[in-house]
């Protein structure tokens, strides 16, 4: 009907390249050795896979412990020892120049004594004495 | 040859030591009735090169899943026009924000298609068959063009022999009257 009425043949009118159905059996053949090769290789990975996982993130924990840790003791780092030390040297000057054993005490008053001993003579020294008794008795006249 | 029928392919493919050599067999044996059967439906032969290829591929993955009480054939032809079909739908959706039809494309490419070895006659026929549905053109492609019987179209494309009969019936009376106005 169709093929009488219209003269059309029903010869397959496309062509291929030239060679084309020599070769691409063998290009079937080595496109699946390949897929076969990938698919063993992501085998493989899929096989590790949640054990690289695992390891990656124990890796990435304990980054972030060191990381914590390290943040932590660079804080007591830079406050405890540091004020400690400078709490230390700050008590240091004070104890030292105020817990001084009753000798150094004492040789301390005597040589300040002796300065100022040295810098008056016997004479003005009583007469210093002597107005501080003065200045005593004022003060306990003024309060009675 | 080593390998007698069908069966003997089928059974190398499956076996470690023949699989390679059984299944280039299986290419050499039916490569140019699907390269036909996929060229007629998509035209280009770059996108017929790549859908036989995955064809081919598909059935030795598959093969474990073939049931020897079918054909190897229709298998075969079934998978092409499974991966065919699937191939058209995914190009129609590329066009749908275009000016111009997949269709119109096909058209266009048979033109300048340097593998297209036709008459002005083969070419006006070719042209009408790309007009008709692509369903209504499978089974227009394998009657007259493939010489598949009708339970046999009916076992590849899944739908009952009296649907294709109809089917085939309007594709023959569109073809002729798109020849007619011509």
């Amino acid at each position: 009907m169709l093929k009488e009425e219209n003269n059309i043949s029903k010869k397959n009118p496309f062509k291929t390249p030239k060679s084309y159905f020599e070769d691409l059996p063998d290009k079937i053949v080595n496109r699946i050795k390949e897929d076969k090769e990938r698919t063993s290789y992501k085998r493989t990975f899929d096989i590790f896979k949640p054990y690289i996982y695992m390891a990656a993130g124990l890796l990435a924990l304990a980054f972030l412990m060191k990381s914590g840790l390290s943040l932590l003791v660079d804080k007591e780092d830079i406050t405890s020892p540091i004020k400690t030390q400078t709490a230390y040297s700050e008590d240091d000057t004070i104890i030292e120049s105020l817990i001084t054993d009753d000798y150094l005490f004492y040789t301390y008053i005597n040589s300040e004594d002796e300065s100022i001993e040295s810098e008056f003579s016997s004479e003005e020294l009583e007469e210093y004495i002597l107005a501080l008794n003065n200045i005593e008795y004022d003060l306990y006249f003024e309060l009675e | 040859m080593q390998f007698a029928d069908d069966n003997d392919i089928v059974s190398g493919i499956k076996s470690k030591d023949k699989s390679e050599q059984a299944f280039k067999i299986l290419v050499e044996k039916y490569q140019k009735r699907l390269y036909m059967h996929i060229r007629k439906m998509v035209i280009s032969h770059a996108d017929t090169d790549d859908l036989l290829q995955e064809t081919f591929i598909k059935a030795y993955r598959g093969i474990e899943k073939f049931r020897e009480d079918s054909s190897l054939f229709t298998w075969l032809y079934r998978i092409a026009t499974n991966e065919t079909l699937n191939f058209i739908k995914k190009k129609k959706r590329s066009y749908v924000f275009t000016a111009t039809d997949y269709e119109d494309q096909l058209i266009l490419s048979l033109k300048g298609d340097e593998y297209f070895d036709g008459d002005k006659a083969e070419y006006k026929l070719q042209r009408a068959i790309l007009k008709l549905p692509e369903k209504q053109r499978l089974v227009f492609n394998m009657k007259y063009y493939d010489d598949l019987k009708y339970n046999e179209i009916s076992e590849i494309l899944k739908t009952s022999v009296g649907a294709l009969k109809a089917s085939y019936h309007h594709a023959v009376k569109k073809i002729e009257e798109i020849l007619k106005e011509e």
